[in-house]
Protein backbone atom coordinates (compact mmCIF):
# COMPACT_ATOMS: atom_id res chain seq x y z
CA UNK A 1 0.00 0.00 0.00
CA UNK A 2 0.68 3.56 -0.53
CA UNK A 3 0.79 5.97 2.07
CA UNK A 4 1.88 10.05 2.23
CA UNK A 5 2.21 11.37 5.21
CA UNK A 6 1.91 15.50 6.01
CA UNK A 7 3.54 16.15 2.03
CA UNK A 8 3.68 19.97 1.11
CA UNK A 9 5.89 20.66 -1.82
CA UNK A 10 6.56 24.67 -3.00
CA UNK A 11 8.23 25.38 -6.52
CA UNK A 12 9.13 28.98 -4.51
CA UNK A 13 5.97 30.80 -5.67
CA UNK A 14 4.16 29.95 -2.79
CA UNK A 15 2.58 26.45 -1.51
CA UNK A 16 1.43 23.83 -4.23
CA UNK A 17 0.11 21.48 -2.10
CA UNK A 18 -0.41 21.38 1.83
CA UNK A 19 -0.39 18.48 4.25
CA UNK A 20 -1.36 15.76 1.85
CA UNK A 21 -1.68 12.49 3.81
CA UNK A 22 -3.70 9.86 2.30
CA UNK A 23 -3.55 6.10 2.44
CA UNK A 24 -4.09 4.58 -1.72
CA UNK A 25 -5.88 1.07 -1.65
CA UNK A 26 -4.16 -1.60 -3.02
CA UNK A 27 -5.56 -2.96 -6.34
CA UNK A 28 -8.17 -0.69 -7.03
CA UNK A 29 -8.54 2.45 -9.44
CA UNK A 30 -8.34 5.42 -7.95
CA UNK A 31 -8.52 8.49 -10.13
CA UNK A 32 -7.17 11.97 -9.88
CA UNK A 33 -9.36 14.80 -10.50
CA UNK A 34 -9.74 18.65 -9.66
CA UNK A 35 -9.15 21.78 -11.62
CA UNK A 36 -6.08 23.14 -13.86
CA UNK A 37 -3.11 24.27 -12.14
CA UNK A 38 -4.00 23.04 -8.46
CA UNK A 39 -1.15 20.52 -8.70
CA UNK A 40 -2.54 16.88 -9.84
CA UNK A 41 0.68 16.43 -11.88
CA UNK A 42 3.27 17.61 -8.95
CA UNK A 43 1.19 15.34 -6.72
CA UNK A 44 1.72 12.64 -9.02
CA UNK A 45 5.39 13.54 -9.42
CA UNK A 46 5.62 13.00 -5.64
CA UNK A 47 4.00 10.09 -5.43
CA UNK A 48 6.14 8.13 -8.49
CA UNK A 49 9.18 9.43 -6.55
CA UNK A 50 10.67 11.21 -9.43
CA UNK A 51 10.19 14.94 -7.36
CA UNK A 52 11.34 15.20 -3.72
CA UNK A 53 8.57 16.97 -2.40
CA UNK A 54 9.23 20.04 0.12
CA UNK A 55 8.28 18.41 3.74
CA UNK A 56 6.35 15.21 4.35
CA UNK A 57 7.31 11.44 3.80
CA UNK A 58 6.25 8.81 1.35
CA UNK A 59 5.88 5.07 2.24
CA UNK A 60 5.37 1.76 -0.27
CA UNK A 61 4.29 -1.05 1.70
CA UNK A 62 5.60 0.35 5.13
CA UNK A 63 8.99 0.98 3.81
CA UNK A 64 9.83 5.28 2.82
CA UNK A 65 10.93 6.24 -0.54
CA UNK A 66 14.47 7.27 0.78
CA UNK A 67 14.54 3.31 2.22
CA UNK A 68 13.49 1.97 -1.01
CA UNK A 69 15.98 4.05 -3.33
CA UNK A 70 14.99 4.66 -7.34
CA UNK A 71 15.83 0.89 -8.16
CA UNK A 72 14.02 -0.23 -5.24
CA UNK A 73 10.86 1.71 -6.04
CA UNK A 74 11.28 1.33 -10.04
CA UNK A 75 10.42 -2.62 -8.84
CA UNK A 76 7.07 -1.80 -7.22
CA UNK A 77 5.83 1.40 -9.33
CA UNK A 78 6.07 2.55 -12.39
CA UNK A 79 4.61 6.10 -13.93
CA UNK A 80 3.90 7.94 -16.98
CA UNK A 81 4.36 11.24 -17.20
CA UNK A 82 2.15 13.64 -19.58
CA UNK A 83 4.84 14.80 -21.43
CA UNK A 84 6.13 11.58 -23.05
CA UNK A 85 9.10 12.47 -25.18
CA UNK A 86 12.43 10.59 -26.72
CA UNK A 87 14.94 12.74 -28.50
CA UNK A 88 17.25 9.91 -29.95
CA UNK A 89 15.05 8.54 -32.26
CA UNK A 90 14.77 4.70 -30.64
CA UNK A 91 11.96 2.76 -32.03
CA UNK A 92 9.26 1.93 -30.05
CA UNK A 93 10.57 -1.73 -29.76
CA UNK A 94 13.75 -0.13 -27.94
CA UNK A 95 11.71 2.39 -25.88
CA UNK A 96 9.49 -0.58 -24.29
CA UNK A 97 13.05 -2.38 -23.48
CA UNK A 98 14.14 -0.04 -21.73
CA UNK A 99 11.32 -0.06 -19.15
CA UNK A 100 12.34 -2.72 -16.98
CA UNK A 101 16.41 -2.12 -18.07
CA UNK A 102 17.31 -1.17 -14.27
CA UNK A 103 15.20 -3.64 -12.33
CA UNK A 104 15.39 -7.09 -15.11
CA UNK A 105 14.01 -7.70 -18.67
CA UNK A 106 10.56 -9.55 -18.99
CA UNK A 107 10.00 -10.31 -22.41
CA UNK A 108 6.72 -11.41 -21.47
CA UNK A 109 5.24 -8.89 -19.65
CA UNK A 110 5.94 -6.66 -22.76
CA UNK A 111 4.60 -9.11 -25.34
CA UNK A 112 1.45 -9.36 -22.90
CA UNK A 113 1.10 -4.91 -22.96
CA UNK A 114 1.90 -4.88 -26.70
CA UNK A 115 -0.79 -6.99 -27.61
CA UNK A 116 -3.31 -5.62 -25.26
CA UNK A 117 -2.62 -1.93 -26.69
CA UNK A 118 -2.33 -3.02 -30.08
CA UNK A 119 1.37 -1.91 -30.34
CA UNK A 120 2.84 -4.91 -32.93
CA UNK A 121 2.40 -2.61 -35.99
CA UNK A 122 4.44 0.24 -34.64
CA UNK A 123 7.26 -2.05 -33.10
CA UNK A 124 9.72 -1.03 -35.41
CA UNK A 125 8.90 2.66 -35.57
CA UNK A 126 10.10 5.88 -34.07
CA UNK A 127 7.99 7.83 -31.46
CA UNK A 128 8.34 11.23 -34.01
CA UNK A 129 6.89 9.50 -37.07
CA UNK A 130 3.43 8.15 -34.53
CA UNK A 131 0.05 10.22 -33.78
CA UNK A 132 0.19 11.60 -30.47
CA UNK A 133 -2.63 8.96 -29.54
CA UNK A 134 -0.11 6.54 -30.26
CA UNK A 135 2.49 7.99 -28.51
CA UNK A 136 0.67 7.80 -25.54
CA UNK A 137 -0.27 4.19 -26.02
CA UNK A 138 3.07 3.51 -26.19
CA UNK A 139 3.82 5.40 -23.01
CA UNK A 140 1.32 3.74 -21.54
CA UNK A 141 2.65 0.70 -22.20
CA UNK A 142 6.14 1.65 -20.83
CA UNK A 143 4.38 1.94 -17.34
CA UNK A 144 2.01 -1.71 -17.59
CA UNK A 145 5.26 -3.05 -18.68
CA UNK A 146 7.30 -2.22 -15.54
CA UNK A 147 5.26 -2.50 -12.98
CA UNK A 148 4.59 -5.94 -11.39
CA UNK A 149 0.73 -7.31 -11.07
CA UNK A 150 1.06 -6.44 -7.15
CA UNK A 151 2.44 -3.41 -7.44
CA UNK A 152 1.31 0.46 -8.84
CA UNK A 153 0.76 1.89 -11.61
CA UNK A 154 0.61 5.74 -11.72
CA UNK A 155 -0.60 7.70 -14.92
CA UNK A 156 -0.86 11.51 -15.83
CA UNK A 157 -4.01 11.49 -18.48
CA UNK A 158 -3.17 8.58 -20.27
CA UNK A 159 -6.38 8.95 -22.06
CA UNK A 160 -6.02 12.77 -22.66
CA UNK A 161 -5.04 12.28 -26.63
CA UNK A 162 -7.00 9.05 -27.27
CA UNK A 163 -9.99 8.84 -29.02
CA UNK A 164 -12.98 7.26 -27.66
CA UNK A 165 -12.80 3.91 -28.77
CA UNK A 166 -9.17 3.50 -27.39
CA UNK A 167 -10.03 5.24 -24.41
CA UNK A 168 -12.71 2.78 -23.40
CA UNK A 169 -10.15 0.18 -23.96
CA UNK A 170 -7.73 1.42 -22.00
CA UNK A 171 -10.29 1.74 -19.23
CA UNK A 172 -10.60 -1.84 -19.19
CA UNK A 173 -7.33 -2.68 -19.28
CA UNK A 174 -6.58 -0.80 -16.07
CA UNK A 175 -9.74 -1.87 -14.24
CA UNK A 176 -8.24 -5.28 -15.54
CA UNK A 177 -5.00 -5.01 -13.45
CA UNK A 178 -6.41 -3.32 -10.63
CA UNK A 179 -8.48 -6.91 -10.70
CA UNK A 180 -5.21 -8.95 -11.18
CA UNK A 181 -3.81 -7.02 -7.85
CA UNK A 182 -2.24 -3.79 -9.38
CA UNK A 183 -2.95 -0.21 -7.83
CA UNK A 184 -3.65 2.33 -10.43
CA UNK A 185 -3.65 5.87 -10.03
CA UNK A 186 -4.88 8.06 -12.90
CA UNK A 187 -5.05 11.60 -13.66
CA UNK A 188 -8.23 12.43 -15.33
CA UNK A 189 -9.95 15.52 -17.03
CA UNK A 190 -12.98 14.27 -18.35
CA UNK A 191 -15.19 13.64 -15.28
CA UNK A 192 -17.41 11.22 -16.94
CA UNK A 193 -14.46 9.42 -18.03
CA UNK A 194 -13.03 9.30 -14.68
CA UNK A 195 -16.75 8.23 -12.70
CA UNK A 196 -16.81 5.10 -15.00
CA UNK A 197 -13.68 3.77 -14.37
CA UNK A 198 -12.57 5.04 -10.56
CA UNK A 199 -13.77 2.55 -7.85
CA UNK A 200 -11.85 5.24 -5.46
CA UNK A 201 -11.10 8.91 -6.30
CA UNK A 202 -8.43 12.05 -5.44
CA UNK A 203 -10.40 15.27 -5.23
CA UNK A 204 -8.15 18.06 -5.34
CA UNK A 205 -8.38 21.80 -5.16
CA UNK A 206 -6.94 25.50 -3.79
CA UNK A 207 -10.66 25.78 -2.67
CA UNK A 208 -11.47 22.58 -0.63
CA UNK A 209 -7.87 20.80 -0.23
CA UNK A 210 -7.88 17.41 -1.09
CA UNK A 211 -10.82 14.99 -1.07
CA UNK A 212 -10.23 11.32 -0.95
CA UNK A 213 -12.28 8.27 -0.83
CA UNK A 214 -14.86 6.17 -2.59
CA UNK A 215 -15.63 7.69 -6.17
CA UNK A 216 -19.40 7.71 -5.37
CA UNK A 217 -18.68 10.18 -2.75
CA UNK A 218 -16.24 12.31 -3.90
CA UNK A 219 -17.71 12.61 -7.30
CA UNK A 220 -20.72 13.96 -6.41
CA UNK A 221 -22.22 16.76 -7.44
CA UNK A 222 -21.66 18.90 -4.18
CA UNK A 223 -17.88 17.70 -4.09
CA UNK A 224 -17.11 18.68 -7.78
CA UNK A 225 -18.88 22.52 -7.48
CA UNK A 226 -17.13 23.01 -4.26
CA UNK A 227 -13.96 22.00 -5.90
CA UNK A 228 -14.50 23.67 -9.24
CA UNK A 229 -16.92 26.22 -8.03
CA UNK A 230 -19.85 25.51 -11.08
CA UNK A 231 -22.92 23.28 -10.25
CA UNK A 232 -22.72 19.68 -11.45
CA UNK A 233 -25.71 17.08 -11.31
CA UNK A 234 -25.70 13.55 -12.31
CA UNK A 235 -26.54 12.49 -15.87
CA UNK A 236 -27.74 9.11 -16.95
CA UNK A 237 -25.67 7.77 -20.03
CA UNK A 238 -27.46 5.12 -22.19
CA UNK A 239 -26.11 2.39 -20.77
CA UNK A 240 -27.36 3.81 -17.24
CA UNK A 241 -24.15 4.86 -16.02
CA UNK A 242 -24.53 7.68 -13.69
CA UNK A 243 -21.86 10.59 -14.54
CA UNK A 244 -21.54 14.01 -13.20
CA UNK A 245 -21.63 16.55 -15.87
CA UNK A 246 -21.03 21.03 -15.15
CA UNK A 247 -25.14 21.82 -15.34
CA UNK A 248 -23.72 24.78 -17.24
CA UNK A 249 -22.61 22.34 -20.82
CA UNK A 250 -26.25 21.46 -20.73
CA UNK B 1 24.37 -7.08 -35.20
CA UNK B 2 21.72 -5.56 -37.76
CA UNK B 3 22.95 -5.53 -41.14
CA UNK B 4 23.28 -1.95 -40.63
CA UNK B 5 25.23 -1.44 -37.73
CA UNK B 6 28.12 -4.22 -39.47
CA UNK B 7 28.24 -2.09 -42.53
CA UNK B 8 28.10 0.93 -40.55
CA UNK B 9 31.31 -0.15 -38.84
CA UNK B 10 32.87 -1.54 -42.21
CA UNK B 11 32.76 2.09 -43.74
CA UNK B 12 34.21 3.18 -40.68
CA UNK B 13 36.81 1.02 -40.79
CA UNK B 14 37.48 1.52 -44.31
CA UNK B 15 37.52 5.70 -44.09
CA UNK B 16 40.11 4.98 -41.17
CA UNK B 17 42.10 2.39 -43.18
CA UNK B 18 42.27 4.42 -46.54
CA UNK B 19 43.76 7.40 -44.26
CA UNK B 20 46.23 5.87 -42.39
CA UNK B 21 47.28 4.77 -45.47
CA UNK B 22 47.31 7.83 -47.32
CA UNK B 23 48.99 9.64 -43.93
CA UNK B 24 51.62 7.21 -43.59
CA UNK B 25 52.46 6.90 -47.53
CA UNK B 26 52.19 9.94 -48.71
CA UNK B 27 53.61 13.09 -47.58
CA UNK B 28 55.59 16.19 -48.52
CA UNK B 29 59.35 16.21 -48.41
CA UNK B 30 61.84 19.13 -49.25
CA UNK B 31 63.39 19.02 -52.57
CA UNK B 32 66.90 19.82 -53.37
CA UNK B 33 66.23 23.79 -53.85
CA UNK B 34 64.31 23.63 -50.74
CA UNK B 35 60.72 23.87 -52.11
CA UNK B 36 58.23 21.09 -50.93
CA UNK B 37 57.26 18.26 -53.71
CA UNK B 38 55.19 15.18 -52.32
CA UNK B 39 56.38 11.91 -52.45
CA UNK B 40 54.11 8.36 -52.44
CA UNK B 41 55.69 4.85 -50.57
CA UNK B 42 56.98 3.69 -47.53
CA UNK B 43 58.57 6.09 -45.58
CA UNK B 44 62.34 5.97 -44.40
CA UNK B 45 63.58 5.60 -40.88
CA UNK B 46 63.64 9.15 -40.14
CA UNK B 47 59.96 10.03 -41.85
CA UNK B 48 58.32 6.88 -40.37
CA UNK B 49 57.86 7.38 -36.45
CA UNK B 50 56.90 11.21 -37.46
CA UNK B 51 54.31 9.71 -39.72
CA UNK B 52 52.71 7.35 -37.47
CA UNK B 53 52.78 9.70 -34.69
CA UNK B 54 50.84 12.44 -36.54
CA UNK B 55 48.48 8.98 -37.60
CA UNK B 56 48.63 7.76 -33.68
CA UNK B 57 47.57 11.30 -32.47
CA UNK B 58 45.00 12.01 -35.09
CA UNK B 59 43.14 8.72 -33.96
CA UNK B 60 43.83 9.03 -30.39
CA UNK B 61 42.51 12.58 -30.64
CA UNK B 62 39.60 12.03 -33.33
CA UNK B 63 38.41 9.58 -30.57
CA UNK B 64 38.57 11.52 -27.71
CA UNK B 65 36.78 14.31 -29.24
CA UNK B 66 34.02 12.21 -31.06
CA UNK B 67 33.13 11.01 -27.84
CA UNK B 68 32.94 13.66 -25.98
CA UNK B 69 30.78 15.36 -28.08
CA UNK B 70 28.50 12.40 -27.63
CA UNK B 71 28.38 12.44 -23.98
CA UNK B 72 27.42 16.35 -24.08
CA UNK B 73 25.11 15.65 -26.55
CA UNK B 74 23.66 13.06 -24.17
CA UNK B 75 23.92 14.96 -20.90
CA UNK B 76 22.65 18.74 -22.41
CA UNK B 77 20.12 16.89 -24.48
CA UNK B 78 20.98 19.21 -27.04
CA UNK B 79 22.05 17.98 -31.21
CA UNK B 80 24.59 21.35 -31.25
CA UNK B 81 26.41 20.36 -28.14
CA UNK B 82 30.35 20.16 -28.91
CA UNK B 83 33.39 19.22 -26.47
CA UNK B 84 34.08 23.46 -26.77
CA UNK B 85 30.37 23.91 -25.34
CA UNK B 86 31.63 23.99 -21.63
CA UNK B 87 34.40 26.68 -22.74
CA UNK B 88 37.01 24.17 -22.56
CA UNK B 89 38.62 25.05 -25.66
CA UNK B 90 38.40 28.77 -24.59
CA UNK B 91 39.98 28.17 -21.37
CA UNK B 92 42.86 25.61 -22.75
CA UNK B 93 43.82 28.83 -25.32
CA UNK B 94 43.58 30.89 -21.86
CA UNK B 95 46.16 29.11 -20.13
CA UNK B 96 48.06 28.74 -22.69
CA UNK B 97 48.06 32.71 -23.24
CA UNK B 98 48.64 33.30 -19.14
CA UNK B 99 52.02 31.25 -20.18
CA UNK B 100 53.13 33.16 -23.26
CA UNK B 101 52.01 36.61 -21.40
CA UNK B 102 53.57 35.73 -18.04
CA UNK B 103 57.21 34.84 -20.11
CA UNK B 104 57.18 37.88 -22.01
CA UNK B 105 56.58 39.96 -18.45
CA UNK B 106 59.59 37.99 -17.32
CA UNK B 107 61.91 38.35 -20.03
CA UNK B 108 62.23 34.51 -20.62
CA UNK B 109 62.03 32.57 -23.54
CA UNK B 110 58.41 31.61 -24.02
CA UNK B 111 57.46 27.78 -24.39
CA UNK B 112 56.02 26.63 -27.05
CA UNK B 113 54.95 23.37 -29.05
CA UNK B 114 54.80 20.21 -26.50
CA UNK B 115 55.73 22.91 -24.03
CA UNK B 116 52.00 24.17 -24.79
CA UNK B 117 50.52 20.83 -23.29
CA UNK B 118 50.65 21.56 -19.38
CA UNK B 119 48.94 25.42 -19.27
CA UNK B 120 46.50 23.80 -22.17
CA UNK B 121 45.36 21.45 -19.75
CA UNK B 122 45.19 23.41 -16.38
CA UNK B 123 43.33 26.02 -18.86
CA UNK B 124 40.96 22.77 -20.11
CA UNK B 125 40.30 21.51 -16.51
CA UNK B 126 39.87 25.27 -14.97
CA UNK B 127 36.87 26.28 -17.18
CA UNK B 128 35.63 22.56 -16.48
CA UNK B 129 35.87 22.85 -12.99
CA UNK B 130 33.90 26.39 -13.20
CA UNK B 131 31.73 25.12 -15.54
CA UNK B 132 30.88 22.04 -12.95
CA UNK B 133 30.61 24.13 -10.03
CA UNK B 134 28.32 27.17 -11.55
CA UNK B 135 26.24 24.35 -13.34
CA UNK B 136 24.53 22.78 -10.98
CA UNK B 137 21.15 22.97 -8.89
CA UNK B 138 20.06 21.67 -5.69
CA UNK B 139 23.64 19.31 -6.47
CA UNK B 140 22.25 18.13 -9.66
CA UNK B 141 23.78 19.35 -13.17
CA UNK B 142 20.84 21.61 -14.90
CA UNK B 143 21.15 20.87 -18.83
CA UNK B 144 20.03 24.80 -19.77
CA UNK B 145 22.32 26.25 -16.62
CA UNK B 146 24.95 24.21 -17.91
CA UNK B 147 24.81 24.71 -21.35
CA UNK B 148 24.66 28.89 -20.28
CA UNK B 149 27.07 28.38 -17.80
CA UNK B 150 29.74 26.86 -20.37
CA UNK B 151 29.01 29.82 -22.93
CA UNK B 152 29.82 32.10 -20.30
CA UNK B 153 33.37 30.77 -19.25
CA UNK B 154 34.19 30.19 -22.66
CA UNK B 155 33.16 34.14 -23.75
CA UNK B 156 35.17 35.17 -20.59
CA UNK B 157 38.21 32.88 -21.21
CA UNK B 158 38.55 34.20 -25.27
CA UNK B 159 38.22 37.95 -23.21
CA UNK B 160 40.81 37.53 -21.45
CA UNK B 161 42.99 35.71 -24.21
CA UNK B 162 42.37 38.72 -26.36
CA UNK B 163 43.42 41.67 -23.49
CA UNK B 164 46.55 39.16 -22.93
CA UNK B 165 47.09 39.87 -26.51
CA UNK B 166 48.54 42.95 -25.83
CA UNK B 167 51.03 41.65 -23.25
CA UNK B 168 53.37 39.78 -25.64
CA UNK B 169 55.19 40.15 -28.42
CA UNK B 170 53.86 40.11 -31.79
CA UNK B 171 56.17 36.79 -32.37
CA UNK B 172 53.92 35.11 -29.58
CA UNK B 173 50.75 36.26 -30.85
CA UNK B 174 51.31 34.26 -34.15
CA UNK B 175 52.20 31.48 -31.92
CA UNK B 176 49.08 31.36 -30.13
CA UNK B 177 46.79 32.16 -33.15
CA UNK B 178 48.75 28.97 -34.43
CA UNK B 179 47.85 27.04 -31.75
CA UNK B 180 44.59 27.94 -31.73
CA UNK B 181 44.03 26.24 -35.03
CA UNK B 182 45.04 23.37 -34.32
CA UNK B 183 47.80 20.81 -35.53
CA UNK B 184 48.72 17.43 -35.43
CA UNK B 185 51.83 16.36 -33.93
CA UNK B 186 54.30 14.58 -35.69
CA UNK B 187 56.27 13.90 -32.35
CA UNK B 188 53.77 14.13 -29.81
CA UNK B 189 54.99 13.91 -25.91
CA UNK B 190 54.50 10.17 -25.51
CA UNK B 191 52.81 10.78 -21.69
CA UNK B 192 50.29 13.04 -23.76
CA UNK B 193 49.41 10.59 -26.26
CA UNK B 194 48.88 7.99 -23.70
CA UNK B 195 46.97 9.74 -21.36
CA UNK B 196 44.36 10.47 -24.26
CA UNK B 197 44.39 6.94 -25.21
CA UNK B 198 44.11 5.69 -21.96
CA UNK B 199 41.09 8.03 -21.35
CA UNK B 200 39.88 7.32 -24.41
CA UNK B 201 39.40 3.48 -24.07
CA UNK B 202 38.20 3.66 -20.42
CA UNK B 203 35.49 6.24 -21.41
CA UNK B 204 34.45 3.52 -23.77
CA UNK B 205 34.65 0.58 -22.14
CA UNK B 206 32.64 2.53 -19.23
CA UNK B 207 29.88 4.01 -22.21
CA UNK B 208 29.06 0.58 -23.35
CA UNK B 209 28.67 -0.94 -20.28
CA UNK B 210 26.25 1.98 -19.22
CA UNK B 211 24.62 2.23 -22.63
CA UNK B 212 21.02 1.15 -21.84
CA UNK B 213 21.41 3.78 -19.12
CA UNK B 214 22.06 6.81 -21.63
CA UNK B 215 19.52 5.22 -23.82
CA UNK B 216 16.98 5.06 -20.48
CA UNK B 217 18.07 8.85 -19.64
CA UNK B 218 16.70 9.99 -23.29
CA UNK B 219 13.64 9.28 -22.41
CA UNK B 220 13.43 12.18 -20.03
CA UNK B 221 13.94 12.96 -16.47
CA UNK B 222 10.84 11.70 -14.93
CA UNK B 223 10.83 8.54 -16.73
CA UNK B 224 14.56 7.78 -16.09
CA UNK B 225 13.86 8.36 -12.64
CA UNK B 226 10.85 6.04 -12.57
CA UNK B 227 12.74 3.49 -13.92
CA UNK B 228 14.79 3.09 -11.56
CA UNK B 229 18.14 5.16 -12.78
CA UNK B 230 20.25 7.82 -10.83
CA UNK B 231 19.89 11.15 -13.20
CA UNK B 232 22.84 12.68 -10.84
CA UNK B 233 25.19 9.47 -11.07
CA UNK B 234 24.58 9.24 -14.43
CA UNK B 235 25.26 12.97 -15.87
CA UNK B 236 28.23 12.88 -13.16
CA UNK B 237 29.76 10.04 -15.25
CA UNK B 238 29.07 12.04 -18.69
CA UNK B 239 30.16 15.48 -17.32
CA UNK B 240 33.63 14.07 -15.82
CA UNK B 241 34.07 11.88 -19.03
CA UNK B 242 33.57 14.70 -21.43
CA UNK B 243 36.43 16.72 -19.52
CA UNK B 244 38.38 14.36 -19.18
CA UNK B 245 38.36 13.82 -22.67
CA UNK B 246 38.08 17.12 -24.63
CA UNK B 247 40.87 18.58 -22.10
CA UNK B 248 43.45 14.96 -23.24
CA UNK B 249 42.71 15.86 -26.38
CA UNK B 250 43.15 19.56 -26.70
CA UNK B 251 46.31 19.14 -24.75
CA UNK B 252 47.52 16.44 -27.44
CA UNK B 253 46.43 18.50 -30.80
CA UNK B 254 44.58 21.98 -29.33
CA UNK B 255 41.65 23.44 -30.08
CA UNK B 256 40.01 21.68 -33.37
CA UNK B 257 36.40 21.94 -34.10
CA UNK B 258 33.63 20.26 -35.59
CA UNK B 259 34.55 16.65 -34.79
CA UNK B 260 33.12 16.82 -31.54
CA UNK B 261 29.60 18.05 -32.88
CA UNK B 262 29.58 15.86 -36.01
CA UNK B 263 31.49 12.45 -35.28
CA UNK B 264 28.44 11.61 -33.20
CA UNK B 265 25.26 12.88 -36.10
CA UNK B 266 27.71 10.69 -38.81
CA UNK B 267 28.15 7.39 -35.97
CA UNK B 268 24.07 7.74 -35.76
CA UNK B 269 23.48 7.88 -39.97
CA UNK B 270 25.49 4.81 -39.69
CA UNK B 271 24.55 2.56 -36.54
CA UNK B 272 21.52 3.86 -35.56
CA UNK B 273 20.44 5.91 -31.75
CA UNK B 274 21.04 2.63 -29.75
CA UNK B 275 24.26 4.03 -27.45
CA UNK B 276 25.30 0.36 -27.10
CA UNK B 277 26.84 0.45 -30.74
CA UNK B 278 26.53 4.47 -31.21
CA UNK B 279 29.37 5.05 -28.79
CA UNK B 280 32.43 2.92 -30.74
CA UNK B 281 30.90 3.55 -33.58
CA UNK B 282 31.13 7.78 -32.49
CA UNK B 283 34.56 7.07 -31.48
CA UNK B 284 35.61 5.75 -35.14
CA UNK B 285 34.09 8.14 -36.41
CA UNK B 286 35.92 10.85 -34.76
CA UNK B 287 39.12 8.94 -35.43
CA UNK B 288 38.01 8.64 -39.14
CA UNK B 289 37.22 12.45 -39.26
CA UNK B 290 40.53 13.78 -37.82
CA UNK B 291 42.89 11.22 -39.49
CA UNK B 292 41.04 12.00 -43.21
CA UNK B 293 41.17 15.42 -42.65
CA UNK B 294 44.89 15.47 -41.48
CA UNK B 295 45.47 12.82 -44.72
CA UNK B 296 43.90 15.40 -46.79
CA UNK B 297 45.42 18.36 -45.18
CA UNK B 298 49.15 16.41 -47.20
CA UNK B 299 47.85 16.87 -50.58
CA UNK B 300 46.74 20.82 -50.25
CA UNK B 301 49.58 23.51 -50.17
CA UNK B 302 48.28 27.03 -50.57
CA UNK B 303 51.52 28.43 -51.13
CA UNK B 304 52.14 29.26 -47.20
CA UNK B 305 52.38 25.95 -46.02
CA UNK B 306 50.33 22.81 -45.20
CA UNK B 307 46.93 24.09 -43.97
CA UNK B 308 45.66 23.34 -40.57
CA UNK B 309 43.69 20.11 -39.70
CA UNK B 310 41.06 22.51 -37.82
CA UNK B 311 40.75 24.55 -41.04
CA UNK B 312 39.94 21.43 -43.01
CA UNK B 313 37.85 20.00 -40.20
CA UNK B 314 35.74 23.17 -40.43
CA UNK B 315 35.51 23.00 -44.25
CA UNK B 316 34.23 19.74 -44.57
CA UNK B 317 32.14 20.01 -41.42
CA UNK B 318 30.35 22.77 -42.10
CA UNK B 319 28.44 21.71 -45.27
CA UNK B 320 28.18 17.82 -43.57
CA UNK B 321 26.07 19.24 -40.89
CA UNK B 322 24.05 21.61 -43.18
CA UNK B 323 23.28 18.52 -45.24
CA UNK B 324 22.03 16.46 -41.86
CA UNK B 325 20.23 19.36 -41.19
CA UNK B 326 18.50 20.02 -44.59
CA UNK B 327 17.89 16.40 -45.26
CA UNK B 328 16.36 15.40 -42.00
CA UNK B 329 18.63 12.93 -41.12
CA UNK B 330 19.60 14.48 -37.76
CA UNK B 331 19.13 13.63 -34.40
CA UNK B 332 15.80 11.86 -33.07
CA UNK B 333 14.64 11.13 -36.82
Amino acid sequence: MMRLVSVDHDYGRGPVLQEISLDVAPGRVTVLCGPNAVGKTTLLRIMAGVLAPTRGTLFLDDRSYDDLGARGRARSLAFMSQRFECSSGFSVRRILELARVMIGRNSKAIERVVEALDLEALLPRTLATLSTGQAQRVACARALIQAPHDGVVLLDEPLASLDPAWSERLSALLAHRARQGTTVVVSVHELPVAARLAEDAMLLSSRSGLMHGSAQVVLAPEALQAAFGVPFEMVRTADGAEVPLPMMTR
Amino acid sequence: MTARRFSGFLILFGIIALALGVRVFFGPVLDADGGWTSEFGWPDEDRRPLRLGAALSAIAAGWALGLAGLLLQVLLRNPLASPWILGLSSGAGLGVMIVLAASALAGVAAPSGGALVVPAALGALGALLITWLLGREHGVLEPLRLLLVGVIVAALAGSLSMALQDVVPHGLRGDFIDWMMGRIPEAPARSVLAITLGVSVLCTIIGVRWADLIDLSCLGDDEARSSGLSIVRLRTMLFLGAGALTAAAVALVGPIGFVGLLAPHLARLLVGPEHRALVPATCLAGAAMLLGAEALRQFIDLGGGRLHVGVITALLGGPFFLWLLCSGRGWGR
